[in-house]
């Protein structure tokens, strides 16, 4: 009977034993490649030229083993500039800098980078155009964190912004800009610390670490979105009109394919991945109180 | 080919006239044989009976009944004869007739229902060979077998075509059906001859129909005949009750997510059905105590089924019915409301006619209403985005048993669509004017036409050899597509009880769907434009049907399916106003075989099937143009649905399913993005190959136990349920997690066990 039984079981074991050895464990197994992050910002100086190789999954991160520094980077402006960027650690490690060349709007810029071993990227940008704030944004706002039932917004509280040429989409970047200290900047000046603002929801770690969020809005007015404030206190708002490439690159940024790079998002030619994006932007502070 | 419309309506028109003349002008001819033909009903409740055995004891005459519980003997040579009909829980009918030169003999008959049929212990997958329509791997499952494959103790039409091999799912939850390496969006669902367009609830955890409601269930896999259309997969073709025509009868049932309520009875020369299912996490949930904090999201689902039949004549039945569904997803939390919806509103008019004896029409028309959309109030400012699709049909059948041996099918469809797609982020939730493109609203509106017109015959030579070549025309208006769509099937019968099966079609598809394989929530029907190639599918298949011993039938299916133009959504996408702008169009193919062994009667039955399938995917944009396996590509899939009745009182049931793993993604190294504003970045892992690798097997295990009782001496069902009884929680995605500074890989899983218990009294 017992010989039987196993008859019975041993064909159904045979095939979860076929089936069990098809599986493939997730690799780690590194295979390096170049990538481009470089942005142009109208009106500033070529200060966001990063040109890196990726790390290994089970590595730290650290700039210093990503960076390439021994690249020929040069950027041409539509208007025969050439502008050469020389490798800097300073102010920010890793980056490609040209100080003396500021960026204009509605220019087409094309990038262009040589490594040491002869091989070529290009991208090109077109920087949109500037604009302003419609209404310039309060100076503070208070988060009423013990009252969930909140009221409507009041326009006073709204972003307004003027279109930049037939750019749709934005982003409206909220930076915290001290997240130590929130009573200094009271009046009177307390010892209070600053602290953060209570999210109904949990953020993956490595936004909730930064100090920016960063949202997309097809439109040219916004609500204040408490969810968008991190921590209390002083505050810088950005609001950034991005060219097609930048955009690309948030959607990168915002991984929607998971925490899996999306080829389609890329725009560097010649092997390497990433883009050349360019944003206009406008810029406005503002303190967040707590409301008690 | 350059037609205008106008001349493609009058080649459609007159293409269905000349048929339809032909066949009305053969009226006089046909009249001269002597046919028997009839209705076959339920003796209890008037219900007609779907594909019920009719044949002339001790001859070779015999045939099936239709969806409309109709057939039809035709030639039959004066004498007297025993008629014999059967089908499966019912007592086989008996009745000398006696068959006179030049006569139509009306036989209808009202089957008894066997205990077996009314204890609801049957576990059948029946697999229809019809005689006078060659359909190659199609299957018909009784609604007493969709009661016993459960999700949650529901009950569920889709989770019972799910336990048939070659059927996947793209996880355990998910109700989208992936056929033969077809994306459900090319499979054809049809409740009353009304499209559903997403017959889902929970966001695809259950379908939108309730088996309270439903009469019968035909699935075709592949290579159906000229008579379908419109979809490059499958078909799924779900009859609604028509209720009891003798006397009133309830249902009345309370599970762990829903309640349901059916009634029906007789009217006038008909009957009427009525079916109510709702869920109530809402009213539970109301009785918790809620944080303010940490608020409880507000959700639910309800649907409802109609259907109103008459026999106005001997020869004419009309029938009315609706079904509506509707979910509903609320949260608020800090000031922001967000709000999911989406539902279905389906209604169809039918006609049935019998001219003659052997000439049998339906007209049907339909509407179909499918909408979704997402709301959210920030603190005032509203945003939103929604779409439907709306289609309203007309189809008309003409079929025409012109011999023993030669039966003949022509027909026509028209449809028209008004697709909509909305966006407003402007601050107020004004609607906008059609056309309507930036300043953050977006307003699409398209109104379509199609047309379609078929023609099919189906030719036995000798009892032994079928063939039944068809034609189907569709011209679709706004794109001027004009497509044919030849098709033919051929059939061997080897001996009585083994048949060889071959059919070959071309399949276009005019509807595109954005969605997500895993979530049926924002599901957007998109047609064919200007801007995108019509998709197309051609079918290969090969089929052994046998029935090995008394009551077991064993079948084997080779398919090879070409894909052409299929679709994948762009993600990337913010913004655009055609078709191309929404989706990658790339090629494919999919193949494989499938073996299904069931034993249809007994205490003991069931089916154990296998398949084996492959599909491959090949798309310029995606993967870098190299070739891939799409998420739902599962290589091995095997599953067995048992049933044994212990006593009167007890019976149990089983369903497990083995498959190999999905695909997924791996990564060989990561980097990081840093946006111009940002202070610390974000790790991201760089991609292989799409899909190449592939996740452990899914395996699952369901049990049930059911109790026949008695409730105040109603008849009752107390159903206890054990869904995946070892607790193996399948992998729904794997995904690197770079929160940490090394990724580390995480698995989200699926459900573990769930026990439920359910009630159900007949009254």
């Amino acid at each position: 009977m017992k010989n039987n039984i196993l008859y019975k079981i041993l064909p159904l074991l045979f095939v979860v034993i076929l089936l069990s050895s098809c599986e493939d464990d997730a690799p780690f197994d590194y295979k390096e490649e170049h990538y481009v992050e470089a942005y142009l910002t109208v009106g500033q100086p070529i200060d966001h030229i990063k040109f890196y190789r990726t790390v290994p999954l089970d590595e730290v991160y650290s700039e210093e083993s990503a960076f390439i520094d021994d690249a020929d980077v040069t950027i041409y402006s539509e208007n025969n500039d050439e502008m050469k960027l020389e490798f800097r650690n300073e102010p920010s490690p890793g980056y490609y800098y040209n100080d003396d060349y500021i960026v204009k709007p509605e220019t087409f810029y094309y990038l262009r980078i040589e490594t040491s071993e002869g091989n070529i990227y290009t991208d090109t940008t077109r920087t949109p155009s500037l604009f302003d704030w419609e209404k310039e944004p309060v100076s503070s706002l208070t988060y009423p964190a013990d009252s969930l039932n909140l009221p409507p917004a009041p326009d006073s509280t709204k972003l307004f912004w003027s279109r930049s040429g037939n750019i749709n989409f934005y982003l409206v970047n909220v930076k915290c800009l001290d997240t130590l200290n929130y009573g200094q900047y009271l009046e009177p000046p307390t010892e209070e610390k600053n602290r953060r603002v209570p999210l109904p929801f949990k953020e993956v770690n490595q936004l909730y670490r930064d100090q920016t969020t960063i949202n997309l809005i097809p439109n040219i007015t916004s609500p204040v979105v408490w969810f968008a404030f991190r921590w209390y206190g002083n505050h810088e708002i950005t609001i950034q009109a991005p060219d097609n490439n930048y955009l690309r690159w948030y959607l990168q940024y915002l991984t929607l394919n998971g925490d899996v790079y999306e080829p389609l998002l890329t725009t560097i030619s010649g092997g390497a991945f990433g883009v050349f994006g360019s944003v206009a932007e406008i810029k406005a502070n503002t303190f967040l109180y707590k409301s008690n | 080919m350059d037609f205008s419309k106008n001349q493609l309506m009058r080649i459609l028109l007159v293409f269905f006239v000349l048929i339809s003349s032909y066949t009305l002008n053969a009226l006089p001819n046909s009249a001269a044989s002597n046919n028997i033909n009839g209705f076959i009903r339920d003796k209890d409740n008037g219900e007609t009976l779907v594909a019920a055995t009719v044949f002339l004891d001790g001859t070779s005459y015999g045939t099936f009944t239709s969806k409309k519980g109709y057939y039809n003997l035709t030639n039959i040579p004066a004498g007297s004869y025993i008629l014999k009909v059967s089908n499966v829980g019912y007592q086989t009918f008996e009745k000398a007739i006696e068959v006179k030169a030049n006569q139509n003999l009306r036989v209808d008959v009202d089957m008894v229902p066997t205990d077996i049929m009314k204890n609801n212990i049957t576990v059948t997958a029946e697999r229809e060979v019809e005689r006078r329509e060659i359909t190659v791997s199609k299957v018909n499952i009784p609604v007493e077998q969709i009661k016993e494959i459960r999700i949650g103790g529901e009950s569920d039409v889709f989770r019972s075509i799910q336990m048939l091999p070659g059927v996947l799912t793209s996880s355990q939850v998910s109700s989208g059906l992936f056929i033969r390496g077809g994306s459900p969006d090319q499979n054809l669902v049809l409740l009353d001859g009304s499209t559903v367009y997403n017959p889902s609830h929970l966001f695809g955890f259950i379908s939108s129909f309730n088996s309270d409601a439903i009469k019968d269930v035909e699935l075709i896999k592949g290579g159906y005949p000229a008579e379908f259309g419109s979809r490059m997969s499958s078909v799924i073709n779900i009859t609604q009750k028509d209720g009891n025509r003798n006397e009133f009868e309830g249902l009345a049932s309370i599970g762990a997510i829903s309640s349901k309520l059916s009634l029906q009875g007789p009217v006038g020369k008909g009957s009427w059905f009525l079916g109510a299912r709702r869920s109530y996490f809402d009213l539970i949930l109301n009785l918790i105590p809620e944080d303010d904090e940490v608020p409880y999201p507000d959700f639910g689902f309800y649907d409802i089924n109609a259907k109103v039949t008459q026999n106005i004549t001997e020869n004419d039945q009309i029938s009315a019915s609706g079904f509506l569904s509707r979910d509903d997803f609320f949260i608020e939390n800090s000031g922001v409301d967000v709000t999911f919806f989406l539902g279905n509103r389906t209604g169809a008019l039918d006609w049935t006619h019998v001219f003659q004896s052997d000439l049998f029409f339906d007209l049907n028309l339909t509407g179909s209403y499918y909408f979704n959309g997402f709301k959210q109030n920030i603190t005032g400012f509203k945003v939103k985005a929604e779409n439907s699709i709306r289609d309203y049909s007309l189809k008309g059948k003409l079929e025409w048993f012109t011999s023993e041996d030669l039966t003949l099918k022509t027909g026509f469809e028209v449809n028209n669509y008004l697709f909509k797609y909305e966006q407003n982020f402007t601050g107020d939730d004004s609607t906008s004017n059609a056309g309507t493109s930036g300043g953050g609203r977006l307003m699409l509106e398209e109104d379509d036409w199609t047309y379609a017109a078929y023609v099919s015959g189906n030719y036995i030579y000798e009892n032994l050899w079928s063939v039944q070549p068809g034609i189907r025309i569709n011209y679709w208006d706004y794109s001027d597509i004009l497509t044919f769509d030849p098709r033919l099937a051929l059939k061997y019968q080897i001996q009585e009880k083994i048949a060889l099966k071959a059919s070959w079609g071309i399949y276009h598809q005019y509807l595109r769907l954005a969605g997500d394989e895993n979530v049926a929530l924002f599901d957007t029907w998109l047609p064919t434009d200007n801007t995108v190639e019509p998709s197309k599918a051609v079918h290969y298949i090969f089929s052994v049907e046998s029935e090995l011993f008394e009551g077991y039938d064993f079948n084997f299916d080779v398919y090879y399916k070409e894909l052409e133009n299929i679709n994948e959504v762009k993600r990337t996408t913010l913004e655009g106003s055609k078709v191309s702008d929404v989706f990658y169009n790339g090629n494919g193919e999919a193949y494989g075989f499938e073996v299904f062994l069931q034993k249809k009667f007994g205490r003991f039955a069931g089916w154990v099937g296998y398949a084996w399938g492959k599909v491959n995917a090949r798309f310029d944009s995606i993967n870098y143009g190299e070739v891939f396996n799409p998420k739902y590509d599962r290589r091995h899939d095997f599953k067995i649905v048992l049933k044994y009745e212990l006593t009167d009182k007890w019976s149990i049931g089983s369903s497990f399913m083995l498959q190999s793993g999905q695909p997924y993604t791996g990564a060989s190294s990561k980097f990081r993005v840093n946006m111009s504003q940002t202070t610390y970045g974000k790790d991201i892992a760089v991609q292989l190959n799409r899909y190449g690798l592939r996740l452990p097997p899914s395996h699952q295990l369901n049990m049930n136990a059911t109790y026949n009782t008695s409730f105040f001496k109603l008849p009752a069902k107390f159903i206890i349920d054990i869904y995946n009884v070892y607790s193996r929680r399948d992998i729904l995605f794997r995904y690197y997690d770079l929160d940490g500074e090394v990724a580390i890989v995480n698995d989200v899983l699926l459900l573990p066990i769930i026990p439920t218990v359910s009630y159900e009294v007949r009254f």
